[in-house]
């Protein structure tokens, strides 16, 4: 059995968590204290992909990374190529999880008690050290609940990925783009296998933050 | 010297602020009138529109040469109304967390132990702020407070968030405490007994504006406006007004010589309406016995509306002869 694409999918899923981590937690602080008009609309336009269908998300990955588009093109002279590479699989991925990650956080941050943070301002204390030290550790809930799902929906996704970097064999293939063609040519074992593979790893990794929320609440 | 003069706008009201004070400074009024905002203005965490603020000849903030020091540059200490305690840190850490300006180890040790001996906080440094009571929770931002050394403290309301008995208990502590720091400091707050048990100086705050400044007991003694005396809690406030250089004084049936040209209204203390044998007869309507005291509501003779009065703890009388002596008598000039 070729498990090319239970490592092409882990390796995507990580990486575009780690990505949409960091550009989540960035945005949903700078949109706290953006005014509420510019807000709402870019809290439009970073939802978008949320609601819109994988494969509108993957046709405007297209239109941008696209070969004979000016970025693709301009990328692809410089020898970075996101279309039927498993790095397009990262890009895909990262802009289908980021709204999971961007809203979850904004949630938290939302929530947080600020009193706190500006105590710390009048203690002397420098921004970067209230940002990792208090504000991080205080919304921590709500930042591990969205790293989870943008994982999991990153493990998951299909539409975008197969839009932008299709189906290869030992190149592009990930689990869900493995099981729809196992499933298209006939071979429903081997599909099913797959899906099992995808459910016990998205189980684990719940499972894992479910003791870390309870082991730091038993603090 | 602390000098605040500055406008900050809000979709209700605009807060113009004009403060000149040192030492022990008190702000009162009502909830949502700017008290808290014009702390977090001073000390940098809320920005004015426009205005001046400094401390000591130091300036913190000025609009017109664009001044804004952050909050961690002006060495204003600011206890928060629910202390803002870091949560993930124990209280050792908390303090700790304030004395990263001291780089000497040996130096640092002996501040926290002299604050935490100071504030009585030794015995929960261990504890998370979830576990603490509120006067521990309170004393533990205190501490964390003083270790960073301000030169001017702000106190946001710290007694509204402690159970009622352990109010007293702890305001004394606060006096001793603030009496050993020897530092200025403005403390916001909504009850008159604390704004006279904790200041010299007195602010009447309403609708975002100063309806009246000055000492705390003149303040409380002489409001001048109906609304700042409601504010400082008088309870006995009568509508009155001036008709050929007599006060007329129809809800108590009395007419005094008066040297104003109008008045709105009249106010007593209840502690100054004496039970005297010179006094008109009254009864007593209500009364509210509490350990300190007794208060009773008595409608005098001849007079339609009724006046509180201060009476000695235990007293029972049913009706008796009631003076309101003239020269005790406020008059309330504004709205």
């Amino acid at each position: 059995m070729d498990l090319f694409p239970l490592w092409n999918s882990l390796r995507i899923a990580v990486l575009s968590s780690i990505i949409v981590f960091f550009l989540g937690i960035g945005a949903a602080y700078l949109a706290r204290r953006l005014p509420r008009t510019v807000k709402g609309v870019l809290d439009v336009i970073l939802t978008l992909p949320l609601v819109l269908p994988p494969t509108v998300t993957g046709y405007f990955l297209l239109m941008f990374l696209g070969l004979k588009r000016p970025l693709g093109a301009f990328l692809a002279e410089h020898g970075i190529r996101f279309v039927m590479t498993w790095q397009g699989g990262v890009i895909a991925a990262s802009a289908v999880a980021f709204p999971l990650m961007y809203r979850t956080a904004r949630g938290a941050f939302e929530a947080f008690n600020w009193d706190i943070a500006d105590a710390a301002r009048t203690l002397g204390r420098r921004n970067s050290w209230i940002f990792w030290r208090i504000t991080i550790p205080g919304c921590r809930s709500g930042i591990i609940a969205g790293a989870v799902l943008a994982f999991a929906r990153a493990l998951g996704e299909y539409g975008a990925t197969s839009m932008l970097i299709g189906y290869t064999p030992g190149r592009t293939a990930t689990i869900s783009t493995t099981v729809y063609q196992l499933w298209r040519t006939g071979d429903d074992m081997g599909a099913f296998i797959w899906v099992m593979i995808n459910l016990a790893i998205s189980a684990a990794v719940l499972l894992a933050v479910n003791m870390l929320e309870r082991k730091q609440g038993g603090r | 010297m602390l000098k605040a003069i500055f406008k900050k706008k809000f979709s209700s009201y605009t807060l113009s602020v004009d403060l000149s004070c040192s030492g022990r400074t008190a702000l009162i009024g009502p909830s949502g009138c700017g008290k808290s905002v014009t702390l977090k203005c001073i000390a940098g965490i809320m920005r004015p529109d426009e205005g001046h603020i400094e401390y000591n000849g130091q300036v913190l903030y000025d609009s017109a040469s664009h001044i804004d020091l952050p909050p961690r540059k002006r060495k204003i200490g600011y206890l928060f109304q629910n202390y803002a305690l870091f949560p993930d840190m124990s209280v050792r850490e908390n303090i700790m967390s304030a004395l990263h300006w001291q780089k000497d180890k040996a130096d640092r040790g002996r501040i926290f132990n002299e604050v935490v001996d100071m504030v009585q906080i030794g015995h929960v440094l261990d504890s998370k702020p979830g576990r603490l009571s509120g006067g521990e929770a309170q004393r533990a931002a205190l501490a964390r407070m003083i270790v960073n050394q301000p030169s001017l403290m702000l106190f946001d309301e710290p007694f509204s968030a402690l159970d009622v008995y352990l109010r007293s208990t702890l305001q004394a502590q606060f006096i001793q405490l603030m009496e050993r720091l020897d530092k200025d400091h403005v403390i916001v707050t909504h009850s008159m007994d604390e704004a006279c048990a904790l200041s010299d100086r007195l602010y009447i705050l309403d609708q975002g504006r100063v309806l009246r400044e000055g000492g705390t007991r003149d303040v409380f003694q002489d409001p001048l406006s109906i609304k700042a005396a409601e504010i400082a809690g008088q309870r006995n406030i009568t509508a009155a007004r001036v008709e050929d250089g007599m006060l007329q004084v129809p809800g108590w049936d009395m007419v005094l010589p008066c040297t104003r040209n109008s008045a709105l209204a009249v106010a007593i203390a209840p502690d100054d309406v004496l039970i005297d044998e010179c006094g008109r007869p009254g009864r007593v309507l209500r009364r509210i016995g509490t350990p300190s005291g007794t208060s009773l509501l008595v409608l005098i003779n001849g007079t339609s509306q009724a006046i509180w009065v201060s009476a000695p703890s235990g007293c029972d009388i049913t009706q008796g002869r009631f003076l309101i002596p003239r020269s005790a008598i406020k008059v309330l000039t504004c709205p």
